[in-house]
């Protein structure tokens, strides 16, 4: 009796905050991924995008939890090899995985010049951008949320914890 | 029958040893065994732990250089390629006020760039640096309250970029963006100029006629003690020499040759180093630098000949030496031997 009122207890405090580590886990792998990805679409920018007078636009919607390039014809991460789609919500792990930014709304369009910044403005609105854009991947039982900024220099993955702040850490973790 | 004592503990003595060696072949007990797995497992998930942490820790670490690289030298490149667009660059030391709502000319680093409309005033893009307190910049937009590491960050301030790379200028609202560029840089407290310096070599490096460069050096450093040194090529005009800054010299025609006038003339010239053209005012376009041969102390230098009237400014600058004198306008840079003068605007 002692051992399973023991075991359950145990398992009581193990379990939740084994989920809980998971969870981040995949969240941050999730981060690495979009991180990765728009580094890719920077260096495409880069590379191809003075040829071709073009910029690369990419597309990160929360509604399938994906990141993609555009469909317009500007768009230099569209053309022959395009930039495959990332499916955000496999790399996260479960479907419960929320998209959110601190500019604008879902779908998230960010595009990369033929100098590899940030652009003022997207490609199909002409709305201006402000930068730094970030982004937060959540789960609802997660501590720490990830996020990954994206600035005209830069592109950082980042931790914050929602229920201390609503800013973003970068130390590297 | 009495039993001898003695004889007694002699017979046990004669069995112990065999005792022992039934202890020997009973082995560990059940509970000793537990015992020495427990704590076995106990010492091996420490040092697991420990080496996993390490291990965490040095990839982080690793991560975190592999970053701050990545951004250095996409700075250095940006740095670059906005040289090569601009007309032509100031440099000052660090802004001491901090302001970052304008582009201060005693910044680091200043890049002109022509106007799109002639109406229009000239763009600027500076990089300078700021303080960072509580992990965020006084000034910058509430988005970059995001723990900047600090204790200094690199910011550049002008106009947004649009889609096709080329900068913004045509929504006024948007120019002077300020964008931080490198975070981690050194230099605190108060952020003083050896965290981002520039320093702009007096000699031209590209002595072309047609498109003539100065080099300018730039040094970032960071708090981590990395140090990245690089060059970028400034445009500049012709040097106008002021070796050729003869007593009362000057030209009746654009065309004639240099010679020397009257002494009833008024009007004095320098001549451009690489050509006899007589010219005393430098293309406000691009930077102008004026040489002269003999060290600074031998001239004296004033707005105009009414040396009330202040000090040399960039529109206008009287520099006279002992029976020789000139006004020079749109001067970006007074070069003497000993020293180098850029003019206020």
């Amino acid at each position: 009796m002692v051992t399973v009122a023991v075991i359950g207890i145990v398992s009581s405090i193990v379990i939740p905050s084994t989920f809980r580590f998971l969870q981040e886990q995949k969240l941050r792998q999730a981060a690495n991924e979009l991180v990765s990805y728009l580094l890719t679409a920077r260096a495409k920018a880069l590379r191809e995008a003075s040829v071709s007078g073009k910029a690369c636009e990419v597309m990160l919607d929360n509604s399938d939890k994906t990141a993609s390039p555009t469909t317009n014809p500007a768009n230099v991460c569209k053309d022959a090899p395009p930039l495959p789609i990332l499916n955000l919500g496999t790399a996260s792990g479960d479907g419960n995985l929320t998209i959110t930014s601190n500019q604008g709304d879902s779908p998230y369009l960010i595009t990369f010049t033929r100098m590899g910044t940030v652009a003022s403005s997207n490609l199909s609105p002409d709305d201006l951008v402000s930068l730094p854009r970030i982004f937060y991947l959540s789960h609802t039982s997660a501590k720490h949320q990830r996020c990954v900024m994206v600035d005209l220099n830069s592109l950082r993955m980042g931790w914050r914890n929602p229920e201390e702040s609503l800013t973003c850490t970068y130390n590297g973790n | 029958m009495e039993i001898d004592p003695c004889q007694c503990a002699r017979v046990m003595k004669a069995f112990r040893p065999n005792l022992r060696v039934a202890a020997a072949q009973h082995g560990y007990s059940l509970v000793e065994l537990l015992v020495a797995i427990t704590l076995g497992s106990v010492v091996l998930a420490s040092l697991g732990g420990v080496l996993l942490v390490s291990e965490v820790k040095v990839s982080a670490n690793i991560q975190r250089n592999l970053d701050t690289k990545d951004a250095v030298n996409r700075t250095i490149d940006l740095i670059r390629r906005e040289a090569t667009l601009s007309s032509r660059t100031d440099f000052g030391d660090a802004d001491p006020q901090n302001n970052l709502s304008s582009c201060a000319d005693n910044t680091p680093l200043i890049y002109y760039q022509p106007a799109s409309d002639a109406s229009m005033e000239e763009n600027k893009i500076c990089y300078k640096t700021a303080v960072v307190d509580k992990g965020a910049v006084n000034g910058l937009p509430s988005s970059y309250g995001l723990g900047l590491k600090g204790p200094c960050v690199l910011l550049r301030i002008g106009p947004p970029f649009k889609h096709n790379g080329d900068l913004l200028y045509s929504a006024p609202n948007e120019i002077s963006k300020i964008q931080v560029l490198l975070d981690g840089l050194a230099g605190a407290p108060g952020c003083p100029p050896e965290g981002f310096t520039a320093d702009l070599e007096s000699s031209l490096s590209t002595i072309k006629l047609t498109s003539p460069r100065r080099k300018a050096n730039i040094q970032i450093k960071l708090a981590s003690g990395a140090t990245y040194m690089f060059d970028v090529q400034i445009p500049s005009n012709l040097p106008y020499d002021g070796v050729n800054l003869y007593r009362k010299c000057r030209t009746a025609e654009p065309t004639e040759s240099f010679s020397c006038g009257s002494d009833s003339a008024t009007r004095h010239y320098l001549t451009e180093k690489f050509s006899n053209r007589p010219e005393e005012t430098g293309d406000p376009i691009t930077e102008n630098i004026f040489y002269f041969q003999n060290p600074y102390s031998d001239y004296a230098l004033s707005k105009s000949r009414d040396l009330s009237l202040g000090a040399c400014e960039y529109s206008d600058c009287f520099v006279s030496r002992v029976g020789y004198e000139v006004t020079l306008h749109n001067v970006d840079a007074l070069i003497f031997p000993d020293k180098e003068i850029r003019p206020t605007r």
